[in-house]
């Protein structure tokens, strides 16, 4: 009877809730977040890889993201690769049975990978924002 | 007739070439993006500024939605179109409390069944449930009694029905239709029942089936199926009983060149070898001239490339850029609905994403 599997659908819980249309006050989100928070004993949903690496040179990095596939891995790397501050980029998802990707990314000397990357991420948002603007303008238009 | 009037023209690089045997021109080796200027720096805002969205076309019941969006790569297309298979949330039935069924289908298959039934429910009124396998105790055991439920986290349907002998049949009747009531369950059976505050939050539409006449197990009198079921909100990702979409999928829009004037036999041969509506014929003086009419009905079958004197002149192409989206709800929610919601969770996960990478520089 209604059998789930024991994979986490933590993470995907906490951003749908972000996506409801009633916006819950600040206050309640942050007690929603620590009751989650206590429902996942110590599981981490972002990790670096060989983080003493990453300190000595933070132009180097592999970022392990939990709970995440292709669709962010892709259309993240597909932006990154656009960047001027990025020499080389790629995400792996290492086994399909993991629910994890590994992404990799080199920046030129002396940037900060995890700069670059939360500016990818930003960018990403910005492209959606603009996909559902300009999808609800059209759809408005068409039709009325 | 085919006259030859102008050299290949030279094949544009924002259009995969494809030839009989080959599909030419496609992705550059290291990334996806069509020819750019180097030298330029990217900009999102430029990027954002070229996108663009139409309509296509709608049915009348708002389900099924084809929209083309154009100047984006496959990785954007492609999130867009994963997110609204595995990431958009809708409810479903997920606990299933099973009183009664002496029907032949076993009691796992008919939970399952259930399961799987589309509801007509707006998911974004719920909240996800708090646990993530919810009602089982520390000894995994399913709990001993059925819970009330969250009025802001659960629906609750009940189901309850017997077959017995109808004594008004035919004595000549053989249909199980005839011979006894309930000898087929439907969805109709299903009984809304409102917790907490519910049945006033509900009072417009009530929450039941997308489909009143989905058959759900057949019986025969003696037979009865009591149980209560318990919807919560759930992704694709954790079980596809979720997905909001029966379909959700893009394609490029093809494109086709007629390099040379094909009248005559020739062009009605042309208009056949494709689908139809996207060959037109046109008249030129005495003569009539293959014209293309609507290269987006083209299915790509490139069964012109059997014909070898039209091979020569026809250039058969998809625009790179130019992604056709055609998307399918189950019902919960209206195809331009998903879109959106699909839009907003993506956004919403990068939003996540970005804030715990700024964490972890921090």
């Amino acid at each position: 009877m209604g059998r789930k599997s024991e994979k986490s659908t933590e993470v995907a819980t906490e951003e749908a809730m972000e996506v409801d249309e009633t916006p819950a006050p600040a206050t309640e989100t942050t007690e929603v977040e620590e009751e989650e928070d206590l429902n996942v004993p110590a599981k981490k949903k972002m990790e670096i890889l060989d983080p003493t690496s990453f300190e000595q040179d933070p132009s180097n990095l592999t970022l392990i993201m939990y709970e995440e596939d292709h669709t962010i891995g892709n259309s993240i790397k597909h932006i990154l690769s656009r960047m001027d501050e990025v020499e080389f980029c790629g995400y792996n998802v290492p086994h399909p049975l993991e629910d994890k990707i590994l992404f990799r990314v080199q920046t030129k000397d002396g940037i900060n990978a995890l700069e670059v990357l939360a500016k990818a991420f930003e960018s990403v948002e910005k492209i959606f924002s603009t996909i559902r603007g300009k999808f609800e303008d059209s759809y408005a238009t068409s039709s009325s | 007739m085919v006259k030859k009037t102008s050299k290949n023209s030279n094949f544009p690089s924002d259009e995969i070439l494809m030839k009989e045997e080959v599909v030419l021109n496609t992705y550059d080796e290291c990334t996806d993006y069509i020819e750019y200027d180097d030298t330029k720096e990217f900009s999102v805002d430029e990027y954002c500024d070229n996108i663009q969205v139409d309509m296509v076309n709608e049915s009348d019941d708002k389900m099924t939605l084809e929209f083309d969006i154009t100047r984006i790569e496959a990785p954007i297309a492609n999130a867009l179109r994963r997110v609204l298979i595995a990431e958009v949330p809708t409810m479903a039935l997920e606990k299933i409390y099973l009183y009664q069924n002496t029907s032949v289908i076993q009691d796992e298959v008919l939970c399952h069944r259930l399961g799987l039934l589309p509801l007509h429910v707006d998911p974004r009124k719920f909240q996800f449930p708090t646990e993530k396998v919810f009602g089982i105790n520390e000894k995994g055991v399913d709990c001993e009694e059925e819970p009330e439920g969250d009025p802001t986290r659960n629906l609750i349907f009940k189901i309850n029905v017997s077959c017995t002998k109808n004594r008004n049949a035919v004595p000549t009747a053989t249909d199980p239709k005839q011979l006894y009531h309930n000898s087929s369950v439907y969805t109709r059976a299903f009984e809304w029942v409102p917790i907490g505050d519910q049945a006033s939050s509900y009072k417009k539409k009530k929450p039941g089936m997308v489909s009143d006449d989905i058959l759900i197990a057949k019986l025969r009198p003696g037979q009865e199926i009591e149980a209560s079921c318990h919807a919560v909100k759930g992704i694709g990702r954790d079980h596809a009983k979720f997905s909001p979409v029966a379909t959700a999928s893009y394609r490029l829009l093809p494109t086709i060149r007629l390099n040379a004037e094909i009248s005559g036999e020739a062009a009605e041969r042309l208009q056949s070898v494709f689908s139809e509506g996207v060959i037109g014929i046109e008249k030129k003086g005495a003569k009539k001239i293959a014209v293309v009419k609507n290269a987006r009905m083209d299915t790509c079958s490139r069964n012109v490339f059997r014909h070898e004197d039209l091979a020569q002149v026809v250039q058969l192409g998809k625009n790179k850029q130019h992604f056709i989206f055609s998307v399918e709800s189950t019902g919960a929610l209206k195809s331009s609905e998903l879109v959106v919601e699909a839009c907003k969770v993506m956004e919403s996960k990068c939003r996540s994403l970005r804030k715990q990478i700024e964490a972890l520089i921090h």
